[in-house]
């Protein structure tokens, strides 16, 4: 059968969403009236239209008028910034924001969908799930991975690890793993974005320019248009860790206070001394530290920001340990706060997810329906290393997300689309994108705030919740029910 | 389809009727009358006598949102698979392997609820911007009816306004949005302008001292808010954590906090915390005869006990003040604290209560003090603040301490020996009868919380059923109903859960001036990190937590 011409598929994309009624070419008037047609229906109140074309082949094609949500959730990195407005161009999405990170991941995603494969070959939905299924029921060590989901993905990944008594890990989850584990050793005292935002006088930065894990630190957090409590100017933010010459470039413009160039286990060795000299307890070698000892205890409302995944292994626990010792001592006299960067939101939801649902965060293995957590024994990166997995599931919502590869393990891939530059997997069935064709839910990387994806293209491919439920076969023994 | 239950021992105050022998009628999911004319059910259960109950309400419980799953990552060494007893009926142990912890997961506590006999539980605290997060977590707990009450009073938002000397009427605007935002039932303050106050480092807040930045007192933040609770009509009175909870000598200032709400509706949560005095070698004793007095005397105020239970738990509040100073205290020696959005803070400390600890045997002993020495049991309702006094799963064993008057002094008998020369416990004689016990679990948060068709067994009501065993000892009576039917569906059956069934979220909508809106926009949008159309729920988001079911809405009539 001839495959549909372009502005076929986008028109059956298109179907289902709110169209302007009447002219292809509306007035202000017009739209203005539909606009206020759309508001009286309760649907979200701000609403951007706008008008894309077809693939410029197909000269005749009509413009087609697209309602597309005024402002959107970007779940790219942990900053999880709503502010992103989107147009739709033809199969793509184009993000108007001042990040390359989420035009570049939005530029990923697509609106019409992927055609399931077994094999490396087309297949339909039907053969690629029952192949999938098959899979599975011989598997014997399965792992759960990837994870790059929103709430209902990471809900329907935690049914299927428990149905199939899999292990489930988030791909990324070394990077937040010294978090995780000084977090279950001694707690923490944290603040959101909308803190620091507000109260912060003073950031230090350690072992990170902030940049590199959200690149919009500087105007949604450090330094905004407007803060309640404390004036913009008077912040200085502080550094210690590598060497950076262009630091000061790219936290423009909040200003630059103290700075320690230190590595590895230097940047360690600076925070025990800071961290003494907060304590009040004598130290002989102090060069630096009476510095920072008493800018510190000078800040009136203090951040001190790290990205885990970017310190220096081995020291990375370590200097997390430091870092929340500095954080204890400075608050017995002042306000000081953490706040851990993580470059990723669906680490932070899969793992508020299976908190709620389990009782306990990532990973978790499924022993006879049975959450089980240990972070040690079922860690995914080892697992992946160590080549344990005889089956790899790997579950994305979003185009881009990384895989999980194991040479001996059989591989089913769960995602909207294929990596092209990628070997194909032996399963691929593919699935509609959160906040695109679906609704659903992400957490902020502050671990708070829950964000609504809003969806404004109909899907023509199953959610991963549903493709999901479809693997979870017969039941095994359900504590989660 | 009817069901019969034929030969029910009816107790249901909410209706007058103690222990009359009738048969109950259920169809579609309610009480309905006998059918006339001869007709029969479809099916009958003979219960012979057997006390019934509608389902017990849970009116302060941690069961949802942030601070809750923090308390869960935070403890996974203390989460256990949990044994399941064997079956009354047949002695195999028919059930599901489940879990154990301070912070039970979200399917634990619905179904151990159920098991109790518990069929709908609110979430106290759901801070705005977690709003999302609860409603999440909600939907995950099966079984019961559910909701949330919305945390107010150390949002700057709200403290900005008042510091202004905003209308009454606007804050009434405000506070009705903000139910509508987050799609709650109640309103809810902790600590007002103290968790605001702890961000410009301040350690400690009286009920007239000024907040550092606004310059206004916790008596009149919770003032305006309990007003505006008041004007909005809505059922559930202004739900307060008062100022300086834990705090030997807090009884002042629970006493002049009753008196700050001028004989308007007010509910005083886990009051036990708040009854302390300072008498003694050791400078803390039990104030709960003055407090109960006052509570007697006050018919405007009701209360929650927020008893202490002897063991390992976590307490999980988002008076972040009182928990980061009470962090040094955690038993594992772990805590967690947080500055929230601009909205409040939370704080997560593992504890445990001894018996021999001095302090934790007199908190034991005040919190019975209380339920014994407060008259009226249509305005105490039974909680340990699960999990902060303890887990939920110890009410059957706090009904028998309150029923039963030789066992709890055998009990009193066993604590720090101090603590028992510093109660007066061993002294009540009161026995709470059963009729007592059921307006305290049932009828009374019903009222409270404005649920027509909960908590009662009249014709038209939900037919949230509990039948219990008849067993001489109320601890194991209450801990292993014989049946227990959710909207007529059975869900227990000799303590055990067999299905489940997803529960109703219950909201309130209270009238507001849409004008409202564009302030509360702008202030998102200068200083947020979140856009305020992204912050709210609507009705059809909600819905979508729940595969499309929506929440019970009820309209409150503004006065």
């Amino acid at each position: 059968m001839k495959p549909p011409c372009a502005d076929e598929r986008i028109r059956r994309a298109n179907k289902g969403i709110p169209r302007v009624q009447g002219s292809l070419r509306p007035s202000p008037s017009h739209l203005a009236r539909e606009m206020q047609r759309l508001n009286a229906s309760g649907m979200p109140r701000s609403f951007l239209v706008c008008i894309a074309r077809a693939d410029s082949s197909a000269k005749t094609t009509p413009p087609y008028i697209s309602i597309v949500p005024h402002r959107v959730v970007c779940p790219f990195c942990g900053l999880a910034c709503d502010d992103v407005e989107l147009r739709v161009a033809a199969d793509r999405l184009d993000a108007e924001v001042d990040c390359a990170r989420s035009r570049l991941r939005f530029g990923e995603q697509r609106l019409l969908a992927s055609q399931p494969q077994v094999a490396g070959r087309a297949a339909t939905a039907e053969e690629a799930l029952s192949a999938a299924q098959q899979i599975l029921d011989g598997g014997e060590r399965i792992l759960v991975t990837g994870l790059a989901v929103d709430v209902a993905g990471a809900r329907a990944a935690i049914r299927l690890a428990q149905r199939r008594n899999a292990v489930l890990g988030h791909l990324a989850s070394s990077r937040a793993l010294p978090n995780q584990r000084m977090f279950e050793r001694r707690g923490w005292i944290t603040t959101t974005y909308s803190e620091a935002r507000n109260h912060a006088d003073c950031f230090v930065l350690v072992g990170t320019d902030a940049i590199g894990a959200y690149p919009r630190f500087v105007q949604r957090v450090a330094a905004p248009a407007q803060a309640l409590f404390s004036s913009v100017a008077d912040r200085r933010v502080h550094y210690l860790g590598p060497p950076d010459a262009a630091l000061a470039g790219k936290l423009a413009p909040l200003a630059l206070g103290l700075t320690h160039d230190a590595e590895g286990g230097a940047i360690l060795d600076a925070l025990l001394r800071i961290t003494a000299g907060v304590r009040g307890v004598a130290r002989s070698d102090e060069a630096s530290t009476p510095a920072w000892v008493e800018t510190l205890q000078r800040a009136k409302y203090g951040v001190i920001a790290w990205e885990a995944g970017r310190l220096p292994a081995p020291h990375a626990e370590l200097i997390v340990e430091a870092i929340l010792a500095l954080i204890e001592a400075l608050n017995v006299k002042t306000r000081f706060a953490g706040l851990p960067l993580v470059p990723d939101t669906t680490l932070t939801t899969t793992n508020q997810v299976t908190g709620w649902l389990a009782g306990f965060g990532l990973p978790v293995a499924f022993v006879d329906g049975v959450p089980t957590h240990d972070a040690e024994r079922f860690s995914a990166a080892r697992w992946i290393e160590a080549g344990v997995p005889d089956v790899v599931v790997n579950v994305a919502a979003w185009a881009g997300a990384p895989r999980a590869r194991v040479a001996s393990a059989r591989e089913i891939v769960v995602a909207p689309a294929l990596d092209a530059k990628q070997p194909a997997p032996e399963i691929f069935i593919p699935v509609a994108v959160p906040g695109v064709h679906v609704r659903g839910q992400i957490f902020r990387a502050d671990g708070v705030v829950a964000l609504p994806l809003v969806p404004f293209v109909e899907a023509s491919v199953p959610s991963v919740a549903e493709v999901l439920a479809r693997l979870e076969g017969v039941a095994a023994g359900s504590a989660l029910a | 389809m009817t069901l019969c239950l034929k030969g029910a021992c009816v107790v249901d105050p909410a209706n007058g009727i103690d222990g009359v022998v009738r048969d109950l009628y259920v169809s579609d999911g309610r009480m309905v009358a006998a059918p006339g004319g001869g007709e029969q059910a479809d099916e009958t259960i003979d219960l012979a006598g057997k006390v019934v109950m509608a389902g017990a309400i849970d009116p302060h419980t941690h069961i949802a949102g942030g601070k809750v799953t923090i308390a869960r990552l935070l403890l996974p060494e203390l989460t256990r698979p949990r044994p399941r007893a064997s079956c009354s009926s047949c002695g195999t142990d028919h059930g599901e392997k489940g879990l154990s912890a301070p912070m039970p997961n979200c399917i634990e506590t619905g179904v151990r609820y159920a098991e109790m006999g518990v069929t709908a539980c609110f979430e106290p605290a759901m801070l705005p911007m977690n709003a999302r997060h609860a409603h999440l977590e909600m939907a995950d707990v099966p079984i019961v009816d559910k909701g949330a009450y919305a945390l107010l009073g150390n949002d700057d938002l709200l403290l900005e306004m008042l510091a202004n000397g905003a209308a009454a009427g606007t804050i009434a605007d405000y506070v009705a949005w903000t139910l509508a935002a987050t799609q709650a039932i109640a309103i809810k303050v902790v600590n007002p302008g103290g968790i605001s106050a702890f961000k410009f480092n301040q350690r400690a807040m009286d009920l007239d001292e000024p907040h550092p930045h606004y310059r206004i007192t916790p008596r009149q933040v919770l003032g305006a808010i309990t007003r505006a609770v008041h004007t909005l009509g809505v059922p559930h009175p202004l739900h307060l954590h008062a100022c300086n909870l834990g705090v030997p000598g807090n009884v002042e200032t629970t006493l002049a906090t009753i008196a700050a709400a001028e004989g308007l509706p007010i509910h005083l949560t886990h009051l036990q915390f708040h009854s302390y005095g300072t008498e003694g070698a050791r400078k803390f004793s039990s104030a709960a005869a003055r407090i109960a007095e006052a509570v007697n005397a006050n018919p405007n105020v009701s209360i929650d006990v927020g008893q202490v239970i002897f063991g390992q738990t976590v307490t999980a509040s988002g008076d972040s003040m009182l928990q980061y100073r009470g962090s040094r205290y955690a038993h594992p020696k772990k805590s967690v604290v947080m500055d929230i959005e601009c909205d409040a803070g939370c704080g997560v400390v593992p504890f445990r209560y001894r018996d021999t600890d001095f302090v934790n045997a007199l908190q034991w002993a005040i919190g019975l003090e209380l339920f014994l020495l407060v008259r009226d049991p249509w305005r105490v309702f039974l909680t340990t603040d699960h999990p902060n006094g303890g887990p939920f799963t110890s009410y059957p064993h706090l009904i028998k301490l309150l029923m039963d008057r030789s066992f709890r002094n055998s009990v009193l008998a066993t604590i720090h020996p101090e603590a028992q020369k510093a109660t007066v416990l061993g002294s009540l004689e009161r026995e709470y009868s059963l009729y007592e016990i059921a307006i305290m679990t049932r009828a009374a948060p019903a009222k409270s919380l404005g649920l027509a068709d909960h908590g009662h067994l009249g014709e038209g009501a939900l037919a949230d059923i509990v039948v219990y065993p008849e067993d001489p000892d109320p601890e194991r009576r209450f801990a292993s109903p014989l049946y227990v039917f959710k909207r007529g569906d059975l869900v227990v059956r000799d303590g055990r859960c067999i299905a489940m069934p997803v529960g109703y979220v219950q909201t309130i909508a209270a009238e507001y001036d849409r004008g409202i809106e564009g302030p509360v926009a702008e202030h998102f949008e200068r200083y947020r990190t979140v856009r305020v159309e992204h912050f709210a729920i609507s009705k059809e988001e909600l819905a979508s937590f729940s595969g499309g079911r929506g929440a019970e809405v009820r309209a409150a009539r503004r006065r």
